[in-house]
């Protein structure tokens, strides 16, 4: 029997009031144990009564799945029936657009913005896109570069990072 | 009068002219790419403007300052990230029209109600600039607290489905702040002795991560399932605004145009909490109310009146007190100083035609931007046929680089990656990002208001409602509030009893 | 095809490696990096050295905005660069400050001084109608009714408390007042409004109030009087004996840079702190220009760090 779209949110919501929870419940300790109370409402007191609210609606969220009643949801006619994704096609997207924009920032710094854009967006198409065509990975990599490049660098004047370990520009 | 014949040859000149629509074009570029905000333009500018004659100084400033501000816009409409913190309410409506296949009219609608708002703004400063900064004097820190609580109880109505999911995300974004050096105490707070997060989490890099990230992801997600298709119907005619569709919407800019130039004259407050307000008030007051966030005209035009009306409003306490109630404002500050302006009461006794300057140089700039945005339309709404995850990829760069020039931060960089990541885990479980936004906003200036205020009335929690306008926002902020919470238990109730009804009905077959 | 790219992208690796391991020239042969600390005037003043000490030099000077952390995250990044001349910051005492309040991990001696280039002078303001004509006046009127004064300036630890903080004390009056901390440019509204009995800012953000007569300046915190308000006595003369503090800004490079390297940069600098257009922004910006060569400037920093380190101790806001 396929799930129903309510059972489905419980599921959503039972994860997602028990991670913040967790989570909520971790900072206000870290406040409490770190941030100096000051005097009146000093620094302790905004980040900790967040912390304390945020603690309390999480756990609201995870009462509201775990015994809640969900009405049967009217299906949205303007949203379009979802294809079924792999939970970990899903993930391994997730950890490779974090892991591209973080390399691209450090890369950025220490080879320079020309040669780190070429890489990122040539590595991108290929490995992650599955893009072969030479033409249109080679175009845009170096398209994307060299127009930034000359856009904000040399017409605009903005700051790029010329690279720390070899400096091409 | 011959002292506006006589600012107008100055300001009118063709060097000054050059100057503002240089200004304004460098403006509509950096604040259509997400993180390259005005702020970042207008400090580029400043080096420049050095050797300039004082009325292209200032025009070329106060350009670059209205071509962000209204640049802000193009990407909110095209992609749904917005360009700058101001344009984040235009994306709830303005990405819906084009994914319907308007975005073009999104776009030429966007821009006049831009230019508006600015100009009304403008008269509203001329006719009455002593008179708004007075009564922006009324505002201390107790009175902007109410108004920024107001502008936070918006959250409310932008929480969709869940008020529990709405109120976590606006939580979620008034955390974050928190993070970095407290500048009131000097005390660092979850820095875990580290420098790198001695500088906090920037507004920019936040705003990057929730409405960008996601983006690219689901783009990527959408190529492997091959959902491509889908996006590829979207019309990229240049269909642009008939006259009557703008005046159909004439009180409603005129209202959020008032809106947004009395919340600039308040320091402390700026373009985001005006753009949610009238977006808020443009939804109550709509006919059709439940039309918002599907892709309705009006909720478009109401934000971007008002954070144009903004620049405006924001301009009466930078000449009539000197305060600068943004970074961006302080920039035009010092690029004043240096010409030799210094601006507060005497401005106007001193520098009359500056003055008449800068009102002219105004509304030169939003002819610009008005020109600039109706001719760029057809080349912006191109970006439209790129293929959805090569488009993704281009995001990836002109993201992670508007987020490294901020600062000229790796680490802003990398928070762009790790916060991005967890939006997308929060958009998977149904919390919605808009009101982090509002949180991300609101939540340094609240926290700076509160303690402050707490500080002059020596601890006492009274002076929160001892003024007029202060007791009025709590007020409405309180009335926000219990309305919404009171709907939402009802509702809990009611779908209780469905679930009851629909379980005796129903056999039971598990 | 893989091959294909990663032949393309091997070349341009191997150009580049090539044009970075040229045998070393004279300096400079690249452009130099200015890290700016903070926002507003210090990042305009910061952006204008930059601009003049490049025609002065044969590549130019790129001034790059590394705010944050009260300068910490610049401080940090110059820090961390190899000693060449490429990364100079231009500082302030804020080096001080924020080693001292436990914010950064290194002090003064990690950097190389370059040259002074300019003081700020604070200014103190009180209310028009306080009735106040100097800080004795405000002392006696305070001690007599013992109301407590409430004073603006930026958050604790920042330049501008440090000041207060040592105005009050010179006044005897360091129980008898209420810190208030305000972000920039916000004190003289509190002060027009009401809200506030004093404040203490940069003079910029007064003297347009002062002129109007909204508000009233009653000193400079230097020892000596400043050229952009003439007429206002120092803090000294206004009842607070011995008051001298300025805050300094100049050029350093991280320690071990070396001398011929921190001479040509020296060069550069005093040109451009010696320029007319440098002079201009002077007066307009409201900063005093005072050139001092890296030696004296060395000593100085030296000097103003005990000092703050003195200052803080009293207050009981110094972490290391």
């Amino acid at each position: 029997m396929p799930a129903r779209p309510e059972d489905t949110e419980r599921r959503l919501d039972v994860i997602a009031g028990g991670l913040l929870l967790v989570f909520a419940l971790g900072w206000t300790g870290a406040v409490w144990l770190t941030v100096p109370e000051g005097y009146g409402v000093g620094p302790r007191a905004f980040p900790f009564w967040l912390g304390v609210a945020l603690a309390v609606l999480s756990a609201l969220l995870l009462a509201k799945g775990l015994r809640g009643s969900y009405a049967p949801e009217a299906p949205d006619a303007e949203d379009l029936p979802r294809a079924a994704v792999p939970i970990l096609l899903r993930l391994g997207l997730v950890a490779a657009v974090c892991g591209i924009i973080a390399g691209y920032g450090v890369l950025m710094q220490k080879i320079g913005f020309v040669p780190a854009t070429v890489l990122t967006v040539a590595g991108t198409l290929v490995f992650v896109l599955g893009e072969r065509r030479p033409l249109v990975v080679g175009g845009m990599a170096l398209g994307i570069a060299l127009g930034a490049w000359l856009a904000f660098g040399q017409v605009l004047g903005a700051y790029m990072p010329r690279g720390t370990w070899i400096s091409l520009f | 009068m011959d002292l506006l014949l006589a600012a107008a040859q100055v300001a009118l000149a063709p060097a000054a002219l050059l100057a503002v629509v240089a200004g304004t074009l460098l403006g509509v570029v950096f604040g259509a790419i997400p993180g390259l905000t005005f702020t970042v333009a207008m400090a580029l500018v400043v080096p420049m403007s050095f050797s300039l004659d004082t009325a292209p100084a200032i025009g070329l400033l106060l350009g670059t300052y209205i071509g962000g501000m209204t640049g802000g816009s193009v990407s909110a409409i095209l992609v749904g990230i917005p360009g700058t913190p101001s344009a984040a309410a235009t994306v709830l409506d303005g990405y819906q029209l084009t994914r319907r296949g308007k975005a073009s009219l999104a776009l030429g609608t966007a821009v006049v109600a831009s230019a508006f708002g600015g100009i009304v703004s403008l008269i509203v400063m001329v006719v009455s600039v002593d008179m708004v900064a007075k009564l922006a004097l009324r505002f201390g820190p107790a009175e902007t607290f109410g108004l920024l609580l107001f502008g936070l109880s918006t959250i409310c109505g932008l929480a969709q489905k869940s008020l529990v999911k709405g109120l976590i995300s606006g939580i979620l974004g008034l955390l974050v702040m928190t993070i970095g050096i407290d500048e009131m105490e000097g005390v660092q707070r979850l820095t875990f002795g580290t420098i790198v997060l001695q500088q906090g989490v920037s507004l920019l890099v936040a705003m990057i991560a929730l409405f960008a990230v996601p983006h690219v992801i689901d783009a990527f997600v959408k190529y492997y399932t091959g959902e491509r298709k889908v996006e590829a119907v979207a019309d990229v005619r240049a269909e642009l605004p008939t006259i009557r569709d703008i005046l159909r919407d004439f009180w409603l800019m005129l209202r959020c145009a008032l809106l947004g130039t009395g919340i600039g004259a308040i320091p402390g407050t700026g373009g985001p909490i005006a753009a949610f307000l009238a977006y808020a008030h443009a939804r109550k007051s709509s006919k059709r109310p439940e039309r918002f966030g599907k892709g309705e005209m009006a909720g478009v035009v109401a934000p971007e009146t008002a954070n144009n009306a903004v620049t405006g409003g924001a301009m009466i306490p930078l000449l009539s007190l000197g305060i600068p109630g943004d970074p961006a404002t302080a920039i035009l500050l010092s690029g004043l100083l240096i010409h030799g302006l210094i601006p507060g009461p005497m401005l106007f006794l001193q520098n009359p035609g500056e003055i008449y300057q800068i009102y002219l140089a105004i509304i030169v700039a939003y002819i610009a931007v008005v020109a600039i945005q109706l001719l760029g339309i057809r080349f912006f709404v191109q970006v439209l046929r790129v293929p959805a995850h090569l488009l993704a990829v281009g995001i990836i760069i002109m993201c992670a680089y508007g987020a490294f020039a901020i600062r000229n931060s790796v680490f802003d960089v990398v928070s762009v990656g790790v916060l991005g990541a967890m939006a997308y885990g929060l958009t998977r479980v149904g919390i919605p990002l808009t009101p982090i936004i509002l949180g991300l906003v609101l939540g340094p200036s609240i926290e700076r208001e509160f303690r402050t205020a707490m500080i002059l009335s020596e601890g006492d929690p009274s002076v929160f409602v001892a003024s007029i306008p202060g007791a009025v926002f709590l007020g409405l902020a309180a009335l926000v509030v219990g309305a919404q919470v009171l709907r939402a238990a009802r509702a809990t109730l009611s779908a209780r009893r469905t679930e009851e009804k629909s379980r005796a009905s129903v056999t039971p077959s598990e | 095809m893989n091959t294909r790219i990663f032949a393309s992208v091997a070349l341009v690796a191997a150009m580049a490696v090539g044009i970075g391991g040229q045998a070393r020239a004279e300096f400079p042969e690249k452009p130099v990096e200015m890290t700016i600390l903070f926002g507003s005037t210090a990042q305009t003043i910061g952006q204008l050295l930059a601009d003049l000490m490049s025609k002065h030099m044969p590549e130019p000077v790129v001034p790059v905005s590394r705010p944050g952390g009260g300068g910490a995250v610049g401080y940090q990044y110059v820090h961390g660069m190899p000693a060449d001349g490429y990364n100079i910051v231009w500082n302030s005492n804020s080096i001080s400050t924020g080693y001292h309040n436990g914010g950064i991990p290194f002090d003064f001696n990690a950097f190389q001084p370059i040259a002074k280039i300019s003081v700020e002078v604070p200014a103190f303001a009180v209310r028009a109608d306080s009735g106040w004509n100097s800080l004795s006046d405000m002392a006696a009127d305070i001690k007599a009714s013992g109301q407590k004064l409430k004073i603006g300036a930026s958050g604790k630890g920042s330049f501008t408390h440090l000041t207060t903080e040592a105005i009050l004390a010179a006044m005897g009056l360091s129980d008898m007042a209420v810190h208030v901390p305000y972000d920039q440019g916000r004190a003289p509204v509190e002060l027009i409004a009401g809200r506030l009995d004093a404040a203490l800012q940069w003079p910029g953000q007064f003297i347009s109030h002062h002129e109007a007569g909204t508000l009233k300046i009653l000193c400079v915190t230097s020892a000596k009087r400043i050229s952009q308000l003439p007429d206002i006595p120092t803090c000294a003369e206004s009842g607070a004996d011995g008051m001298d503090i300025v805050m300094w800004r100049g050029l350093a490079a991280p320690a071990g840079t070396p001398e011929d390297v921190i001479v040509k940069l020296e060069a550069a600098a005093k040109a451009a702190a010696e320029s007319d257009a440098f002079k201009q922004a002077a007066q307009t910006i409201g900063f005093e220009i005072d050139f001092a060569d890296h030696a004296a400037f060395g000593e100085l920093i030296a000097r103003d760090d005990k000092a703050i380190a003195d200052l803080m101790g009293q207050l009981g806001m110094k972490a290391q």
